[in-house]
């Protein structure tokens, strides 16, 4: 643990020194919501019926399934981007010299990104909470903490294998856009399953994203406790754990094929 | 294994290596030329005994690095056995890494966007260190590598050669057996590489008395550092000893020899020299660089010349080359002992 704080520490003050791109971003995080209320409140006699279940206002909605993207985004594409600049610098090699394993460093790697996409949400939760006709359930903050953290573990998952794509062919081979996307389109992001086409609905039970908005919406829009969402909790567990075991397993292997193959650096 | 590799520092016994040129996913499915695996290093053995700077020396892609890496567990040989510290590092990686520390060639490797005390504590914590024994080993790191002063200040604000010498710094911060500098002057100026070189010889040998690996291209840089070297060629070693051995043995000792023009072709036959190697000069003096077995028979071959009626003007040894050196295993030379007997 140690090792993964310390490693969390140093790329932490790294970044910190970029002040104006953090700032720009955390402005971008409130300018971003502007449209969305308008666009949401306009299309809110239409969506109300749709999102009754989990929501009374269509701009909450909106704004709990951005918190959970931002959450995805991160997941699966923060690690095979890290392996690819530190593959260039020879940074990754250099770390892999030394007595620390690769879920500290990952681990440690990761820490910054997950604690800005934090920052982020609730930048954006707070100014809904100030815009919204509706209330956020803030006590229930540390239960939507956890779906959160469960679907970034999910999705890690696919972050992993993108990554070790990156180690054993240089390449994630779209992977992370594949799975963003496919979590927005059908992870009821921005619309209910039920507006799906009917081809496609069935196919939003494949998607993590869509137990844990379920859940989310539920305890942060309708103040509902965890008991309640029990089986969307189960179903993200289990597909947080998948996503943690397929994840690791696919980096631990390509880690052993980049240090047969000669490719945790470039020549 | 034998028992010398056990109690060597490191011991590599017929370590093998290739890689593919091309690591394209498409072009190797469709086995495009470049990439099949082309071997890296063949064969490779040598021993470095503690306290000991051996020099790998070897032009670009001999295979160096490769060696390199394979030691510091970051890459895995085909073939072959490799002890660091009495520990076989393809079965133990884990422990081996807390035996050596690596400075790379590539400054790049740092975290440059924070100050050298946070590079350098970032490894410290990396093996294990903490607290105030971390923070003193950091200091204490950095003042060993005269960062002291500046140890607060951004990396990349650094030159060259602070940054290398906070790669050093970071190796350094535990103390480790072994440590590998692969080409550690390659970025700096003649000064400073100087500088860094008396600080290897000075302070790493001569003070924390480490076992030091060296890689280089440089046979400057491996004459005045090395205890001793090995040549590397194309992935294979060619020849391993002290560098006035290696020098001896492989292409004996060059002198420039600076003559009256007039005088060239009785020089160029004492000295048994082929016709193309002349560099003639306003002065009306020709330049002639020849081999002779050692620099003990260069009285006698300058009481030759002019003994014979050549006016020398100028007759000063050649430092090796590494092209002497490549040159002398791929290229063979006139025997020196043929200019002796001509003198």
């Amino acid at each position: 643990m140690r090792r993964l704080l310390a490693v969390a520490r140093t790329y932490s003050l790294g970044m910190f020194t970029y002040r104006t791109r953090t700032l720009v971003s955390l402005l971008s995080v409130l300018i971003a919501v502007v449209p969305v209320y308008f666009i949401a409140g306009a299309l809110q006699p239409l969506a109300a019926k749709a999102i009754a279940a989990e929501s009374t206002e269509y701009f909450t909605y909106l704004i709990v399934g951005s918190v959970a993207s931002f959450v995805v985004a991160e997941a699966v594409s923060a690690i095979p981007s890290l392996i690819n600049s530190y593959i260039t610098s020879g940074t990754l090699e250099q770390l892999l010299t030394t007595p620390i394993r690769w879920p500290s460093l990952i681990g440690g790697l990761s820490v910054y990104g997950f604690v800005w996409v934090a920052l982020r949400a609730l930048v954006l939760l707070v100014t809904a909470w100030v815009w919204a006709t509706s209330t956020i359930a803030w006590p229930r903050m540390l239960e939507f903490a956890l779906i959160m953290a469960l679907l970034g573990v999910a999705y890690l998952g696919v972050g992993l294998v993108a990554g070790a794509l990156v180690l054993s062919v240089r390449s994630s081979l779209f992977i992370p856009q594949a799975a963003a996307t496919l979590s927005a389109l059908l992870g009821t992001v921005y619309f209910p399953v039920g507006v799906l086409p009917p081809a496609f609905a069935p196919l939003a039970g494949f998607v993590p994203t869509t137990p844990a908005l379920r859940a989310a919406r539920q305890i942060l829009l309708r103040d509902q406790n965890l008991s309640v969402v029990l089986p969307e909790l189960l179903q993200l567990a289990g597909w947080a754990l998948a996503g943690a075991i397929i994840g690791a397993s696919c980096f631990h292997l390509a880690l052993q094929h980049a240090r047969r193959a000669g490719t945790l650096t470039q020549y | 294994m034998n028992d010398t590799d056990t109690t060597a520092a490191v011991a590599l016994r017929g370590v093998t290596k290739s890689f593919r040129a091309d690591r394209g996913l498409w072009r190797r499915l469709r086995g495009m030329p470049g990439t099949t695996p082309q071997p890296v290093l063949d064969s490779v053995s040598l021993t470095v005994q503690r306290g000991e700077i051996f020099g790998l020396v070897g032009a670009n892609g001999a295979g160096k690095t490769t060696l390199l890496k394979i030691l510091s567990t970051v890459l895995l040989p085909e073939q072959g056995a490799v002890m660091v510290d009495g520990i076989d590092a393809l079965a133990h990686p884990a422990q081996v890494r807390t035996r050596l520390a690596v400075v790379p060639a590539d400054e790049r490797a740092l975290f440059w966007r924070v100050s050298a005390t946070e590079n350098v504590r970032l490894f410290a914590s990396m093996y294990g260190l903490h607290g105030v024994e971390r923070d003193e080993a950091v200091q204490q790191a950095l003042r060993l590598v005269g960062l002291g002063d500046v140890g607060q200040q951004q990396v990349g604000s650094f030159s060259s050669g602070m940054r290398q010498r906070t790669l050093i710094a970071r190796a350094l911060v535990t103390r480790p057996p072994i440590l590998i500098l692969d080409e550690p002057t390659r970025s700096l100026d003649p000064v400073t590489a100087r500088e860094l070189r008396r600080f290897i010889r000075d302070v790493l040998c001569n003070q924390l008395r480490a076992t030091i690996l060296l890689a280089t291209h440089s046979t400057e840089e491996a004459l005045q550092l090395c205890d001793r070297a090995a040549l590397l060629v194309r992935g294979r070693i060619v020849a391993t000893d002290t560098l006035p051995r290696l020098q001896a043995a492989v292409g004996g000792a060059r002198v420039r020899v600076r003559v009256d023009a007039a005088h060239e072709a009785r020089a160029r036959a004492l000295l048994h020299l082929p016709v193309d190697v002349i560099s003639a000069t306003a002065d009306g003096m020709v330049t002639l660089d020849a081999t002779l077995p050692d620099l003990v028979h260069a009285p006698v071959v300058v009481e030759a010349l002019v003994r014979a009626g050549v006016r020398v003007a100028e007759f000063a040894p050649i430092a090796l080359t590494l092209a002497d050196l490549l040159e002398s295993v791929g290229v063979p030379r006139q025997q020196p002992d043929e200019a002796l007997r001509h003198a």
